[in-house]
Order: C-alpha cells, then sequence, then structure tokens
C-alpha cells in the first residue's frame, strides 16, 4: 500500500499534466480570459467615472470662478451706473437751478424795465394832462383856488388810478 | 457495494488509483464545460462557483508571486481542483480517493519539486540558484547550511506527498474499518453485536464529514505549499 511503483507514478504524473493542459486549453482559459476581461472593463469603468467626475468639478470650479467674475463684474457696473446716476442728478439740479436763476434774473429785469416804462408813460401822461388842465385853466379863466381844487382832483385820480 | 476501480482493474488490469484519477479528470471537465459552456458577464450559479475558486487560486499566486505569477495559474489551478475532486469522490460509495494512492500524491508532490528547482534554476541560473542554498551565513557554515538545505529541500516533496496521502489514507481506512464493523456485527448476530451496530453506523456520516473538511483543506494546504516552494525559489536574492 505504501510502495512507489515508478511506472504508476509517471502514468499518473502524465494524466496530471496532460489533464491541466488540455482542461486549461479548452474550457479553463477562455473563462480567466472572460473574468481579466470583465476585470479589465470594470476597471475602465471606474477610470472612466473618475475622469468624468474630475472634469465634472473642474468645470464646476470654472462655473464659479465665472461667477464670481460676473458677480463682481455686476457690482462694479451697479456701481458705475449709480456714480453716473448720482452725477447726472447733480448736473441736472444744477442745470435746473442755474435756469430757475436765470428765469428769475430775466423776469426782474422785465419788471424792472416796464416799471420804468410805466413811470416814463405815466410822466408823459402827467405831462399831457397838466397840459391839458393847462390849457382848460387858460380856457374858463379859473381862480386860484379852482386851479388848486384841480391840482388836487388831478393828484388824488392819480393815486386811485 | 462493489468497488467501481476494483472492478476495472479486474477486467482491465489498470491499477484503481489510476482508474480513480480518470474519473477524478472526467468529472473536472464535466463540471468545467458545465461551467463554463455558456459564459455571462452576470455568472450563473456554476460560473459563479467556477470563478470563486478561479478568483482563490489567482489571488494566491498573485499574493505570493506578484504579477510573475500568471504563467503558473494553470499549474495550480490544476492542482487545487484535481486534488479537492479527488479527495471528495472517495466519499461517494463505490469510488476512492486517487490521492489515497502514495503514487498519486508523489506525481503530484514530483511537480511541484521539479518546478520549484526547474524555475528556480531558469530564473537565477545555475549557480546562483545553488548558492542561495547556503546564502546569509558565515563561509565556514556554508558547506553545512548546503547540505542541510538540500536534505530540507528533498524533505519537501516527500512531506508534501505523505501529508496528502495519510490524510485521504487515513480517512479510506477509517472509512473501511467501520463498514467493515458494521457488516461483522450483523454477520455475528445477537442481542449485543446489534446494539453494538449503532456506533459504527453513527460514526460513518460524521467521519465522511470530516473527510469532507479534510479534503478541503489538504488540497489548501497543498497548493498553499507549492505556490510558496515555487515562489521562492524565483524570487530568492531578488
Amino acid at each position: 500500500m505504501v510502495s512507489i511503483d515508478p511506472v504508476l507514478l509517471l502514468v499518473q504524473l502524465g494524466t496530471f499534466l496532460v489533464a491541466v493542459f488540455l482542461l486549461w486549453r479548452f474550457l479553463w482559459k477562455p473563462l480567466a480570459k472572460f473574468m481579466e476581461a470583465r476585470r479589465y472593463a470594470i476597471e475602465q469603468d471606474i477610470e472612466s467615472a473618475r475622469k468624468n467626475r474630475e472634469s465634472t468639478e473642474q468645470l464646476r470650479a470654472q462655473i464659479d470662478q465665472r461667477l464670481a467674475e460676473i458677480d463682481t463684474e455686476a457690482r462694479r457696473l451697479l456701481q458705475v451706473a449709480n456714480d453716473e446716476s448720482k452725477r447726472t442728478r447733480e448736473q441736472i439740479l444744477q442745470e435746473a437751478q442755474a435756469e430757475a436763476r436765470r428765469l428769475l434774473d430775466n423776469a426782474g429785469r422785465q419788471i424792472a424795465e416796464e416799471r420804468v416804462r410805466a413811470i416814463r408813460d405815466l410822466r408823459a401822461e402827467t405831462v399831457a394832462l397838466s397840459l391839458l388842465i393847462a390849457e382848460k385853466a387858460l380856457k374858463q379863466s379859473i381862480d386860484a383856488q379852482v386851479q388848486h381844487r384841480l391840482v388836487d382832483e388831478f393828484v388824488t385820480e392819480l393815486k386811485h388810478g | 457495494m462493489p468497488d467501481i476501480g476494483e472492478a476495472v482493474k479486474y477486467h482491465l488490469g489498470v491499477p484503481v488509483p489510476l482508474v480513480m484519477s480518470w474519473v477524478t479528470v472526467a468529472i473536472l471537465f464535466a463540471v468545467s464545460f458545465a461551467a463554463t459552456r455558456r459564459l455571462r458577464v452576470v455568472p450563473g450559479r456554476m460560473q459563479a462557483a467556477m470563478e470563486m475558486v478561479f478568483g482563490f487560486v489567482f489571488d494566491l499566486v498573485d499574493s505570493v508571486m506578484g504579477p510573475k505569477g500568471k504563467p503558473f495559474y494553470p499549474l495550480f489551478l490544476g492542482m487545487f481542483l484535481f486534488i479537492v475532486v479527488g479527495n471528495l469522490i472517495g466519499l461517494v460509495p463505490g469510488l476512492s480517493s486517487p490521492t489515497a494512492n502514495l503514487n498519486t500524491t508523489a506525481a503530484l508532490a514530483l511537480v511541484t519539486f521539479s518546478s520549484t528547482h526547474f524555475f528556480g534554476i531558469r530564473k537565477q541560473g545555475f549557480f546562483k540558484y545553488l548558492a542561495h542554498f547556503s546564502a546569509g551565513v558565515p563561509w565556514w557554515l556554508k558547506p553545512l547550511m548546503f547540505v542541510i538545505e538540500i536534505i530540507g529541500e528533498f524533505a519537501r516533496p516527500l512531506s508534501l506527498s505523505f501529508r496528502l496521502f495519510g490524510n485521504l489514507m487515513a480517512k479510506e481506512i477509517l472509512l473501511a474499518i467501520l463498514a467493515l464493523l458494521v457488516v461483522t456485527l450483523y454477520s455475528a448476530g445477537g442481542v449485543m453485536n446489534m446494539t453494538l451496530i449503532i456506533v459504527p453506523l453513527a460514526l460513518r456520516p460524521l467521519i465522511i464529514l470530516l473527510g469532507l473538511l479534510i479534503g478541503v483543506i489538504q488540497a489548501f494546504v497543498f497548493t498553499v505549499l507549492s505556490v510558496f516552494y515555487i515562489g521562492s525559489a524565483m524570487q530568492a536574492h531578488e
């Protein structure tokens, strides 16, 4: 039972080696290759997913950066617009005030001119009336009292007129 | 139960262990064919079981030998599956384990032994490979260490073959004794003998379960040691 039979040993050896060769060549190798291909495919998928995630993160970082730039730019433009509007408002206000002052000056000047012209017209009217009174006095030969009364009446009329 | 191996031996003159080796190989072909007939990305039960064994052996080889172990996948896969199936068919009534014969285990150990030294020499060169047996000791200890290491190298296949053979032979003898005991006690008759029959009848299933466990463990041990021997011969002094 515990003895070595060289022929049997060699035949067993040959049986084992031939069996392993045939099994590997025709049945096990395809399965091993299939497993390897599947493992490779899974590794590729994982690698691809990792790359996609990295590129997505990179893209997101770029978008965040761009958004931050846009935000900064928008704030700057808003500030510029505010400044511009303030400046424009001040300018418009100043122009309006200047215009108002100009209009007031014009109105004052016109009033003064009108006043001078009214006084001149009044004087001319007074002279004309005086001449008329004098003419009447001369014509009617009235006394001094009558003349005084007439002048007073005339002055009173001027005041009320 | 008639022994199929004995029947083949009687009619064809082929030794029983060889017949059992052929049966083992036939089972391996049948199971492998069934498992790999239609390969699917999501494997069925047979394919999944086969992939599990493949993965186990490949991982074992990779962990010991690294990427250089890939060419050895067929050898270790064949060794593991042949020993597992060879061990387990001994539990089937009418069959016996080819590994319960020293010639089978010696043939397997010879594969490991010759592969170890062949690939060791091919990797490192003849003289460098011989030198590694006495490396790392003072010069005056080298001859003694060389002899001890050479004896150790020859002890490896002996221990490999006798360990596997001894375990399987013990299981076979134990099962045969228990069966013989049942037959003997039954033939003797009497109340006492009939009562005692319970003992071998109860023990036999337990021994079969133990045989199942031993069958897988011994295949694992043989394969792991073979991987380690060949791997260490190739990696020595790298």
